[in-house]
């Protein structure tokens, strides 16, 4: 019984630890649950609270975008209201530069252009550092002849060293380096800057350049420039402070040079840019060392598809003769420099304030060029062109080259207006000799003057790209192929007049380019549609020409830009 | 030295797990006699004077604190909830003091300062430092930091944490002897010649943008960045702030001109008003950011801070460390809560530990400096006597 008992007893102390045991786990496994759910819901939380952060990071770089956009407006804006009468400033400097003057009337000019040049490099250098603050920079590497690079660079500097009573010599490499691939005009900026930046800051003594060819096992090419002065040098604590933006080195003699301290901030994004290395070391009172380190290879061709140009001095400037010129501008002062300097040659000047008159003078009279000022009351320079080229077209006679005469510089402006139908383009401020040169250059292209260039010579003629459209070669290339397919088009409907002009503003834009082959390609069609019989169609293939160019181009492009044996 | 006796109990039935805790203490005391004693449980809805009785019993003349947690913290155990933990003091050098102060939301202040100098008159000397355990949810819109530093004139630190209910969010309850209060804060001070070292990290990141706290009052804000401030949350966390306005993504605070934070854990709204109320107060001026922690994030703070205190107390080993984490982060760590005492578990010889799952942390910060208020913190303090 006891027993019985006993076990009866055991039977129920076993059941309860079983019914705690049971009621434990429950309750461990309710906490997990109730866990779960919680942590689920952390979680879903935290995803979603990332969902909302990153769709304010988007509507933040939106804004951060459309900031970036209006400080490029702006700075397009700011660049073109003091470019445009920087150009008066330098032109009238220039052109009383060329009168009987007193030394007092001489030393108050010299002040004058001196300050005016000083304008134009800050605005350049704020305009293009803030250019290439916010954008990644596109390097366009082009086989160029390195012989040239260093002439042009001998050209500017002496005479500028010569000015200031300094020595300036260059120190080329113990063997002539051929042609080099590499963004020349990012590689000429870096050089003018450091050399500028040395004639600015040397008072006595000399400057020197010296190239040299730096064995490299990593790097093809790899050259040195050594950019040596004897100049008031830099304190040893801001050695580094320079590079940055808005520095100079914090001494009274830098501080009295004046300047906004971007050329070397510059300097260094651009380098950074071409994977290289600039470094300085500079003793106080006694001068400056930049040396420079540059990845340019040899190139594969030796044949440069970018042509440096040579010194102004030996470009030649042809005569201008009988010459009728539309001049479209507001401003009276830029009128007045245009007039002044074509006064020495035999060029009649038609000028009107605005776009809407431009299109009526050139309905009623036939010019040889126009000028035309891109921003104008009333009808802008864009749409007035526009209207002249359809007149052009419309009155059969040979087209007439149109010009943009504007303050807004930025490459990619004067891409688009090539695109809208001018032959070219003049940045202000300029020089006599850049209008002079201009003008020669349209004219010869344009058939008003010399013959037309159907004749086989005038197709043989060798492309030359100048080297500072080169970097737009790629945008070029693909606007003439877009433009292409349009002719295509316009032959295939039969829509011949359409067909004359675009060979009209293709001709334009290569010529501009330095592809005389394919704007004497189209200056030929062009010439074949004028005489066309009504209703007769050319054949399809006659447009295969311009495909087979446009194709041996990019080629020739693409193998160029492959980097050659070391 | 410092004999910590530690014990801890799961069962279920909370008479029986006081008897095991009981047990277990009395067995690590090996015969020392503890002076003071912090008893924490999170086990909710019961008597606790029985509990309190039990502890009483066994260890006449105790000096005992204690509270309700959102889950125990102990070295043979780690993690515990649904539990009852117990920490036994014994030592030769060291002096206990034991007070509680008493309807906090109404009389704060005055009841700290009264606290303090009834522990202040028992020890006849300077405290070296302090634990506190406020009511967790009555305190909410005190600024009990500095309350806290009033109280102690700022001459011997405060460290702690608010009473939980296992995360009810409804009544916490505090002990002091063998009586039970709510809105109240128990207070143990120590002197005498110890060393200790502390460390306040969090792991929360704040992400994204500022906003401006565009209208406050103590610890309930009415606008943020000239929104309503429950627009604001529903703007943010939608569907989430619908179903529960505790949403648990703390606020990082950012004082007037300062590049620090803190954070604030939202704890209800009020759609009428447009108020969200927070635990914890806001200064006038101040911006906000959203943050978000990872278990990542937490394990590494948690890490860090273990690390330094075993390998950088100053006394060399410490003797025993108390733990003062927020409940956020075992909540968005689940299953890997008691990876964060991972190192002090493996600690060779281990140093007893303990603490429980708080709703706000207290603590100085720096280490030597004055007394804050933490939410989404991780609060750990290690003590040892000093020769």
């Amino acid at each position: 019984m006891a027993t019985e008992k006993g076990g009866k007893a055991d039977t129920a102390e076993e059941l309860a630890a079983l019914h705690e045991r049971i009621a434990y786990l429950e309750r461990r496994l309710a906490r997990r649950e109730l866990q779960q759910i919680r942590q689920e819901r952390i979680d879903d939380i935290n995803r979603h609270l990332l969902k909302h952060v990153g769709r304010e990071l988007e509507q933040a770089l939106i804004l951060a975008e459309q900031g970036s956009r209006a400080k490029s407006e702006f700075l397009a804006s700011m660049s073109h209201e003091i470019r445009s009468p920087l150009n008066i400033i330098f032109g009238m400097g220039e052109l009383l530069a060329e009168t009987t003057l007193n030394q007092r009337q001489q030393s108050c000019l010299n002040s004058l252009l001196l300050a005016s040049r000083q304008l134009h490099e800050q605005l350049s250098n704020v305009l293009e550092f803030s250019r290439l603050e916010g954008a990644e920079i596109v390097v366009q590497p082009e086989p160029f002849r390195f012989d040239l690079l260093l002439t042009s660079l001998q050209a500017m500097m002496e005479t500028l060293a010569r000015e200031k009573g300094l020595h300036f010599e260059v120190r080329g490499p113990a063997r002539p380096l051929a042609s080099r691939l590499g963004d020349l005009p990012k590689v000429k900026q870096i050089l003018f800057n450091l050399l500028g930046n040395a004639l600015k800051y040397t008072d006595q003594g000399s400057i020197t350049l010296t190239v040299e060819e730096v064995p490299d096992e990593q790097t093809a090419g790899m050259l040195r420039f050594v950019v040596s002065d004897t100049g008031i040098g830099i304190p040893p604590g801001q050695l580094e402070s320079i590079f940055d933006h808005f520095s100079r080195a914090d001494n009274a003699l830098a501080t009295s040079r004046g300047g906004a301290g971007l050329g070397l901030a510059i300097c260094r994004k651009l380098v950074a840019a071409l994977q290289g290395e600039l470094a300085v070391r500079s003793a106080l009172g006694r001068g400056s060392t930049f040396t420079l380190l540059l990845p340019l290879p040899p190139a594969a061709h030796h044949r440069p598809a970018v042509e440096e140009p040579r010194p102004m001095e030996e470009a030649g400037l042809l005569a201008l003769s009988s010459l009728r010129l539309l001049l479209a501008e507001d401003v009276a002062g830029n009128v007045e420099v245009v007039r002044q300097y074509l006064a020495p040659y035999d060029v009649e000047i038609d000028h009107v304030g605005n776009g809407a008159e431009a299109v009526r003078r050139f309905a009623e009279r036939r010019y040889d060029i126009v000028l035309m000022d891109i921003r104008m009351p009333g009808m802008d320079g864009i749409t007035a062109t526009r209207w002249i080229n359809q007149l052009g077209g419309e009155g059969g006679g040979p087209p007439v080259p149109v010009i943009a005469v504007t303050a807004h510089a930025f490459p990619e402006q004067v891409l688009s207006y090539l695109q809208r139908g001018f032959a070219g383009v003049l940045t202000k401020p300029f020089t006599r000799q850049d209008l002079l040169k201009t003008l020669n250059h349209f004219l010869r292209l344009s058939p008003n003057v010399p013959a037309p260039s159907t004749t086989p010579a005038a197709v043989g003629r060798a492309d030359q790209v100048p080297a500072s459209l080169a970097p737009l070669l790629g945008q070029v290339l693909d606007a003439l192929e877009g433009d292409l397919e349009k002719m295509a088009a316009e032959l295939r409907s039969g829509s011949l007049a359409a067909l004359a002009e675009s060979c009209h503003a293709g001709k334009g834009l290569a010529g501009l380019y330095g592809l005389h082959q394919y704007a004497s390609l189209l200056a030929a069609l062009e010439g074949e549609l004028a005489e066309t019989v009504e209703g007769a169609l050319p054949p399809a293939e006659r447009l295969a020409p311009m495909y087979d160019y446009l194709r041996r181009r990019r080629a020739a492009r693409a193998e160029a830009v492959r980097p050659g044996p070391a | 030295m410092l004999k910590a006796a530690i014990g801890v109990s799961d069962h279920i039935d909370p008479d029986q797990a006081i008897v095991a805790v009981l047990d277990q203490c009395t067995r690590e005391l090996a015969g020392a006699v503890p002076q003071a004693g912090i008893l924490y449980t999170s086990v909710m809805g019961i008597d606790y004077a029985p509990l309190l009785a039990r502890v009483a019993e066994r260890f006449p003349g105790l000096a005992l604190i204690g509270c309700t947690t959102d889950g125990e913290i102990a070295s043979d155990k780690g993690f515990a909830e649904d539990a009852v933990a117990l920490l036994l003091l014994a030592s030769d050098r060291l002096r206990f003091a034991t007070a509680v102060a008493t309807d906090l939301s109404q009389r704060g202040g005055d009841a700290l300062v009264e606290a303090v100098a009834a522990c202040r008159a028992q020890l006849g000397d300077e405290p070296s430092f302090g634990i506190v355990l406020p009511d967790g949810l009555s305190t909410i819109s005190l600024p009990l930091d500095r309350l806290l530093r009033q109280a102690s004139g700022d001459r011997f630190p405060f460290f702690g944490g608010t009473a939980g209910d296992h995360f009810q969010l409804q009544t916490t309850w505090q002990f002091h002897g063998e009586r039970v209060y709510t809105d109240a804060a128990p207070l143990l001070l120590c002197s005498g010649r110890l060393h200790f070292s502390s460390q306040v990290l969090t792991g929360n990141e704040p992400i994204g943008r500022f906003y401006p706290v565009t209208k406050v009052e103590a610890n309930i804000l009415y606008e943020i960045d000239n929104k309503r401030a429950t627009d604001f949350y529903a703007e943010i966390f939608g569907q989430y702030f619908d179903q529960n306005p505790a949403v648990q993504s703390p606020l990082a605070v950012y004082e007037d001109g300062r590049h620090e934070f803190y954070l604030r854990d939202n704890f209800s709204a009020d759609k009428e008003t447009g108020s969200v109320s927070f635990i914890g107060t806001f200064p006038d001026l101040c911006r906000i950011r959203l943050t978000s922690a990872s278990r990542e994030d937490i394990l590494r703070t948690a890490h860090d801070a273990n690390e330094a205190i075993l390998h950088r107390h100053p006394g060399g080993q410490p003797e025993l460390i108390l733990l003062f984490p927020c409940t956020s982060q075992r909540h968005t760590l689940g299953t890997k809560t008691n990876d964060m005492f991972a190192l002090l578990r493996q600690a060779k010889p281990l140093v007893p530990f303990f603490g429980f799952y708080c709703y706000g942390e207290i603590g100085p910060l720096p280490s030597d400096g004055p007394v804050f208020f933490h939410s989404d913190t991780y609060v750990i303090v290690a003590i040892s006597e000093r020769e």
